[in-house]
């Protein structure tokens, strides 16, 4: 954007030496996440070695080990389950809310930003000791339900309040005009708001699905024993016996390939959706 | 604004019902076990109710106020450091748009992490004996037993954990922010002659004010939060040095079950995130205005 | 076909009133026009009528139902927004067809009117593409065909050509009145250009702040305003005002102007009027011509004035004069050139003066 630059040798240096500064703060970044993705295909000397081994002879047997061997794979489905669960419960609960709070003159406008705002700000633990309490009156403990209803209650208030400001985005003569022509508010909001609003949503339910896939407290507490999913089952590598490093590694890959994927293609709605819209 | 049927009831019902089910219940379930004496080592008293005394003994509770401290040391440190760090690289790259397609998606990555990912990553790499990181830090001496191995160095790589995962955050809002500014301001800087150094202090960063402001709090608040990643690198030890707020909470209701007890030092913590974010909107509001020049 | 009554509408937004006192009788298949500056009330008005604002006080019906607490939907209206309000995510067909499809009418009943209505609208090239490929006034075209396509009581049209430019507004005002010619429908526009009412209405109600100030047509309106709000608001160029008081001559009664400048009084106010009265004088450009340039005066009569600045249109010049301490506009027709500094003779029609009350600003009525 700025072009305003120093000429000669010295602003060429400059130059250069801004774009190394670049480059190194990429690979700063970059290479510790890289190490773990190549230990998830090392053997346990590569792992190990005393030297650290950049090349190596790679191996799926941590991946064995974790998803075959060990319980991994029903973490894997009980993660999916809960987080695909959990986006659908909130879009359920969250979108017809987020348009009222859009449209309407409802109880409660004011309250939601502060609402939506303090699940954000608590600590995970203030969310997670009451529903602990009140699932274990319940039975939830350690069932996919128990995780699913925990973490829509903790994405619920930042599902409505994105959903809100999306909404907010489309100009209010589009439901005018639908309600001249006889549409009913249900028809205004399903035929007209929410196909134009899928970009939106498609930037809520990926921050929402990454929130829950990525979550650990609340699956390590409610899940526990019998709903673990797959951030939930780490303790569980690292023993009084020694830390299985390869599995771990093995299953943060696989934890982390559906972030890479999916921040991918939001990049662009990232900012919005992180900053609750603070920033476009 | 509409008016609608019931004043909206069959928009927000299922949220109301949601929220009253399984957010508001289960909290005063548990402010009334904060009332309670619950702790199974002793059967005696266990279920006695003893009003705020759970209270009050969280308020002068010395572990609960190094819990406390050593969170905002934590936020001291590694704030400044993720603002300075991203406002940089956000300028920098202004001046090299086009690495940004190339760099910002890797740069993201930390940040889009699982934090026990994070949390995994940096063990993993400070580890002295096979660790990227950790073997080349033995080797030249420092760190020999691993950075996470004493207190001090314990605390600072936590922190410095966090400016790696969060760095990214504050260097992409930046620099959508500055690449939402208009041109004119910054043509006409250049048309008078101004340096870029100039341009950025008179200009830039004025206008960057207010996601300044809109960054650091959320950072600010989301901080306060940390959890998983100091959880598997630390645990809060070595001894309490990395014991963040949360990480006590954990271990008074999951490892003691002091959940009487707990219960109250939880209310405590959620009733300070209450403060947190009573403040962030004020100061939200007032500064979040975009300064015209 | 409907006609629609509205009896002492008000609108409050809490302490904010945004109309005071509406009453107002469209006839079937009028073309009414409400207009006025901006704030007046008028697409407050509308909205109501259509069902997208509340009725604070009063009653509207259209045809013979009381529509106050039926939402838009049922009330058989069509509205064109000043936005278009095209639904981005549907082609031109999709946008039209959309309200035939939520009334459930039967397909190939849709696809015949939809046809027609692409027809009367020259939009048959243009069905299957998307809004955002059109233009503004193919929108604005697709937007009345929209409505078009339900058969509504009436047509409500909330400033549509606001958002186009001066060479298509013009094109369009002519397609609006041809609509309305064809399709015998209630129109009930709304505009704050006082050109676009004066050649589409049958009918204008001039409103200010919240009421309705005269009700007319564009005839009545222009020769007979009300009071100087009209009188001014109506006509370009805004019409010539001058302060004059009411004087004893030994010719009669006459109207001075300042020093010197007096005028006689116009035959139809004779015995309205007593001497010493404080009036407003107003007279349009078109009635005050230079001497031969196109005017046949009833009652003539001439001022003396200097020529300071023209303003040539093509067919006609406006001259802006001085007489006095005054400055008037002057239409010449035929133009020729002119200088500035030139003395130039002006007939001005004493028959179209008119005479306001200068502490109330209303009008004094003469003899028809």
């Amino acid at each position: 954007m700025i072009s305003a630059r120093g000429s000669g040798w010295r602003g060429r240096l400059i130059h250069v030496l801004e774009i190394a500064f670049i480059v190194a703060i990429t690979a700063a970044s970059l290479v510790p996440f890289l190490w773990l993705v190549m230990t998830a295909f090392k053997d346990r000397t590569d792992i190990l070695s005393a030297i650290p081994r950049l090349l190596f002879t790679p191996t799926f047997s941590n991946f064995y080990e974790a998803f075959v061997v060990g319980e991994f794979d029903i973490y894997l489905k009980n993660s999916l389950m809960v987080a695909t669960g959990s986006v659908m419960l909130c879009l359920i609960i969250g979108l017809p809310a987020a348009y009222a709070f859009s449209r309407f003159r409802v109880f409660g406008e004011k309250h939601l930003f502060f609402y939506v705002l303090s699940t954000r700000m608590a600590p995970g633990i203030a969310l997670v000791l009451p529903l602990y309490i009140f699932f274990q009156s319940l039975g939830l403990l350690g069932t996919v339900w128990g995780v699913m209803i925990a973490h829509t209650a903790f994405n619920l208030a930042l599902v409505i309040y994105l959903m809100r400001n999306f909404f907010e985005d489309i100009p209010r003569d589009l439901d005018e005009a639908a309600l001249t022509e006889g549409a009913t508010e249900w028809q205004v909001f399903s035929r007209i708001i929410l196909p134009l609003a899928r970009p939106g949503i498609v930037v809520t339910v990926v921050i929402a699905f990454l929130f829950s896939w990525n979550e650990f407290l609340f699956a390590l507490m409610i899940g526990g024993s019998g709903a673990s999913t797959l951030p939930a089952g780490f303790p569980g590598l690292v023993t009084p016996l020694g830390t299985y490093w390869g599995q771990l590694a093995a299953v943060s890959v696989v934890v982390s390939i559906p972030v890479l994927i999916m921040v991918w293609f939001i990049q662009r709605g990232l900012t919005r959706g992180l900053t609750f819209g603070a920033v476009k | 604004m509409r008016k609608t049927a019931w004043g909206g009831y069959a928009w927000l019902g299922p949220m109301f019902l949601f929220l009253l089910a399984f957010e508001l219940w289960p909290f005063l379930v548990m402010f009334d076990q904060s009332l309670h004496f619950l702790n199974y080592t002793q059967p005696a008293k266990n279920g006695q109710f003893i009003g705020f005394d759970n209270y009050r003994k969280a308020v002068f509770d010395d572990n609960f106020f190094h819990s406390i401290r050593i969170t905002l040391l934590f936020l001291v440190v590694a704030l400044p450091l993720e603002f300075l760090l991203g406002l940089a690289v956000a300028v920098l790259l202004s001046y090299h748009l086009w690495l940004k397609r190339f760099v910002l998606p890797l740069l993201l990555i930390p940040m889009i992490l699982a934090p026990i990912v994070v949390g995994l990553t940096a063990r993993l790499n400070l580890n002295p004996d096979f660790g990227l990181i950790g073997i080349f830090l033995r080797d030249i001496g420092i760190a020999t037993d691993g950075l996470l191995s004493s207190g001090t160095s314990a605390f600072f790589t936590i922190a410095a954990v966090d400016v790696w995962q969060w760095t990214p955050f504050l260097t992409m809002i930046f620099i959508a922010a500055i690449l939402g500014m208009p041109r004119e301001p910054f043509e006409a800087a250049e048309v008078e002659g101004a340096n870029r150094w100039h341009i950025f202090r008179r200009i830039t960063l004025p206008l960057l004010r207010p996601i300044i402001i809109v960054g650091l709090l959320l950072r600010l608040t989301d901080a306060f939060k940390t959890f998983d990643q100091v959880f598997i690198m630390t645990g809060g030890g070595p001894g309490a040095s990395t014991e963040l707020a949360t990480i006590f909470a954990y271990k008074v209701n999951f490892a003691s079950w002091n959940l009487g007890y707990g219960s109250a030092v939880v209310g405590l913590l959620f009733f300070i995130s209450f403060i947190l974010t009573f403040v962030l909107l004020k100061l939200m509001t007032r500064f979040g205005r975009r300064p015209l020049t | 076909m409907a006609d629609v009554r509205l009896d002492k509408v008000a609108k409050h937004y809490g302490d904010v009133v945004a109309v005071r006192d509406v009453t107002l009788d469209i006839a079937h298949n009028e073309f009414v026009v409400l207009v006025g500056p901006s704030g007046c009330g008028k697409s407050t008005t509308l909205r109501m009528i259509a069902g997208l604002e509340e009725v604070t006080k009063g009653t509207i019906r259209i045809g013979a139902r009381v529509v106050n607490d039926l939402p838009p939907r049922e009330r058989n209206i069509s509205m064109v927004f000043q936005n278009y309000a095209l639904y981005p995510h549907m082609s031109v067909r999709g946008n039209l067809s959309f309200g035939l499809k939520l009334a459930k009418v039967p397909r190939e009943d849709i696809e015949q009117r939809v046809w027609e209505a692409a027809e009367i609208l020259g939009l048959e090239r243009f069905l299957d593409r998307q809004p955002a490929q059109l233009s503004g006034g193919e929108r604005q075209r697709v937007a009345m065909g929209r409505a078009i396509v339900r058969h509504p009581d009436a047509f409500l049209f909330d400033e549509p050509l606001s958002n186009l430019d001066a060479k298509l507004r013009t094109q369009m005002r002519t397609e609006i009145k041809r609509l309305h010619q064809k399709l015998r429908t209630t129109i009930i526009y709304v505009t704050h250009d006082q050109l676009e009412a004066m050649t589409l209405a049958d009918r204008i109600v001039i409103m200010r702040e919240g009421v309705i100030v005269q009700t007319g047509t564009p005839h009545e309106i222009y020769h007979d305003p009300v009071n100087i709000f009209v009188a001014q608001f109506i006509g370009t160029p805004p019409m010539n005002l001058f302060d004059a008081l009411s004087a004893e001559t030994p010719q009669g009664l006459a109207l001075q102007i300042g020093d010197g400048v007096q005028l006689p009084l116009p035959k139809r106010y004779l015995g309205k009027l007593a001497a010493g009265r404080e009036v407003v004088v107003g007279v349009r450009a078109d009635d005050v011509v230079p001497h031969g340039h196109g005017m046949r005066p009833e009652e003539r009569w001439t001022l003396e004035s200097k020529i300071n600045i023209a303003e040539p249109l093509g067919n006609e010049t406006l001259l802006f004069v001085n007489f006095g301490a005054y400055e008037a506009v002057s239409k010449m027709l035929h133009p020729r050139l002119v200088r500035q500094g030139e003395t130039i003779a002006c007939d001005v029609d004493l028959s179209r003066v008119h005479l306001f009350d200068r502490a109330s600003g209303q009008a004094i009525r003469g003899e028809a």
